[in-house]
């Protein structure tokens, strides 16, 4: 029997940031947006998600004058990133 | 983007294009930083030289202590412009990086103090710049290897050679002499200035 895949990874939006934490160490919300080309608002909402579930880190800090949001995947959103890959394979036969 | 269902394949697409999207694997930081030191070091090397020539006092030698400065502005610089990206790449070679300075900054301290503990009362710093040599070219090795290019990984042989050649006129009992302060500005051609150059025109690529 198939799995369900993780809903809370299984979003458009979500899927592409988790994606994208997994291949850098950390990243900025300025090149979530820039890469994912969604708005600001969505972002955020999307990263308050997976920073609830404990998925992703978000630290706020001033760089200088200007204030930065950075994201860093947790080990516990690595783990949940393979099994969603991993049940994905399973419903494509792969 | 939006926030929507989608299908598995779809799901599959996103993970492609975000992949594509986000390999870029050096970063324009690591560039810059080869480039500042580089020819820092090359111009404080010629004026150190040209400073003990002209007076023939080799107290000019502790210009080099100018490179301290230049590592304090550029970390001061460095805190305010944090790049948006760090990939594990620039974490693995930020890491080198920072064990090669310890090594360094440990080098500095215990050649200042066994002047004390051996009773000459004085600091000799002449060690430090063969030492200097050998650490950084395999720094720049080490980063050449991790980034995998092959003329990065290989320039430092050089710079490491006239470590070791400093080190062997040492044991000889010629030691240090005006030139030396040339030799180094060699040393940071091989393992900065052209890393450097290479880096850059690297992100320029991918950019």
């Amino acid at each position: 029997m198939l799995k369900e895949l993780n809903p809370l990874i299984h979003s458009q939006l979500r899927l592409a940031i988790m994606t994208l934490l997994l291949s850098v160490e950390e990243t900025d919300f300025n090149n979530i947006k820039e890469q994912t080309a969604a708005t600001s608002g969505n972002i955020s909402i999307q990263l308050d998600k997976l920073s609830e579930a404990g998925y992703i880190e978000v630290k706020k800090e001033f760089v200088g004058k200007k204030s930065r949001t950075s994201c860093k995947l947790t080990e516990a959103g690595r783990k949940a990133y393979e099994e969603y890959i991993d049940n994905l394979k399973s419903y494509l036969n792969i | 983007m939006t926030e929507s269902k989608f299908t598995e394949k779809e799901s599959i697409e996103i993970i492609s294009q975000m992949l594509r999207q986000t390999r870029k694997n050096v970063s324009e930081g690591s560039g810059k930083a080869f480039l500042i030191y580089g020819y820092s070091t090359i111009a404080v090397g010629a004026a150190t030289f040209l400073a003990c020539h002209i007076t023939g006092n080799p107290i000019w030698n502790f210009l080099w202590f100018a490179m301290l400065g230049i590592w304090i502005i550029f970390s001061i610089i460095g805190r305010k412009y944090k790049p948006d990206t760090i990939t594990y790449l620039d974490q693995t070679i930020g890491n080198v990086w920072r064990i090669i300075g310890s090594l360094f900054g440990i080098s500095v301290i215990i050649i200042a103090t066994s002047a004390f503990f051996f009773g000459a009362h004085v600091m000799d710093f002449r060690l430090t710049m063969p030492l200097s040599a050998i650490y950084l070219s395999i720094g720049t090795s080490l980063t050449g290897f991790m980034i995998k290019d092959k003329t990065i990984t290989l320039c430092p042989l050089a710079a490491f050679t006239i470590g070791i050649v400093m080190l062997i006129s040492m044991l000889w009992g010629e030691g240090f002499t005006n030139e030396w302060n040339l030799y180094f500005a060699a040393v940071s051609v091989f393992t900065m200035l052209i890393p450097g150059i290479i880096i850059k025109r690297k992100y320029e690529k991918i950019c």
